[in-house]
């Protein structure tokens, strides 16, 4: 009990020393006299550079960094979007060096660019929103590019029920494949400049 | 004709869901390539059905979910063929494609039948 009270005497002692000596320094700081001559209007560019000295840089920050945040978020979309493509090909590699290509693989690869389209029309929907008036035309070209892509694998003999898995399949498939990675690069280079 | 009919006509229409009246795993191009070919859908399904949405003055409502995916030849053989075969114009004007689950890929069959690609 006496522990206690101790403890209590002392808080409100420091507590009454403290409150003196914020009220001294209070007193004596220099303080502002409004000068009554003064014009209201010079008075409002005072107050208005002062407001864009403290805050215009903030802002200008936030907007830059917000800007690059967005624009690196895209970039990795478009990174995870190559995978997928990447995928495509790594799949048609295995089945060349299996050497053989069924109605599963078939399957496999058509659903593998099905995929493909959901993940590119996610993409494309993020950038526009953010970047509607830059993206426009870049948008439409990659979308031409992976038509392009799908087109080379799936329009010619590899549907066909005797397909055989061939070099010259296997070659115009990664030719294929790595115009349409380029162009993706490309495209997340043209992101960074929107 | 009154108003009302005009619009009770036009709402009607003729469905075909790919993955249940064909197959769900649409392939080739050629009726000699196999029985899920562009070719085999084009004549047994797609073009009967067109026909009658066009003497009926109706929709074909093509619903495309559930299928594995549809490959580039299968899409040129059947929907690019019916462009070839009765105009890109009409074609648009009584197709409807429904695919709720990937709507992206209503892009690739509108622009076959846009721009149909002939098997060289």
């Amino acid at each position: 009990m006496i522990k206690y009270n101790y403890k209590i005497i002392l808080s409100a002692f420091f507590l009454f020393i403290g409150g003196i000596l914020i009220g001294s320094f209070i007193k004596n700081i220099p303080y502002f006299q409004w000068d009554t001559n003064i014009q209201v209007d010079e008075v409002a560019n005072a107050l208005l550079a002062l407001i864009l000295a403290i805050f215009l840089p903030f802002w200008i920050n936030k907007w830059l960094e917000n800007n690059k945040s967005i624009k690196q978020f895209l970039i990795n979309e478009v990174a995870v979007f190559l995978q997928e493509v990447e995928n495509i090909k790594n799949t048609i590699d295995k089945k060349y060096k299996a050497g053989s290509f069924n109605q599963e693989d078939k399957n496999e690869i058509n659903l593998l660019f099905d995929h493909l389209d959901r993940r590119l029309d996610s993409l494309t929907t993020q950038i526009s929103t953010n970047f509607p008036e830059q993206s426009t035309a870049d948008i439409s070209a990659i979308k031409e590019s992976n038509t392009v892509y799908w087109k080379a694998i799936t329009a010619g003999e590899l549907m066909e029920p005797d397909f055989v898995i061939n070099k010259t399949f296997w070659k115009h498939s990664l030719d294929s494949y790595f115009s349409f990675e380029s162009q993706i690069k490309m495209f997340a280079h043209k992101i960074n400049k929107y | 004709m009154g108003v009302t009919s005009i619009i009770k006509v036009m709402n009607k229409e003729i469905k075909i869901k790919i993955s249940e009246d064909f197959t769900d795993t649409p392939g080739a191009r050629d009726r000699i390539d196999g029985d899920f070919s562009g070719e085999v859908f084009l004549e047994n399904l797609l073009l009967p059905k067109f026909e009658k949405a066009v003497s009926e003055n109706c929709l074909l409502v093509i619903d495309l979910e559930g299928a594995w995916g549809y490959p580039s030849s299968f899409i040129s053989a059947s929907f690019g063929k019916l462009s070839v075969l009765k105009g890109k114009k009409i074609v648009l004007k009584h197709i409807k494609f429904v695919s709720e689950d990937n709507p992206a890929r209503i892009d690739k069959f509108t622009n076959e039948i846009i721009n149909p690609e002939t098997k060289s």
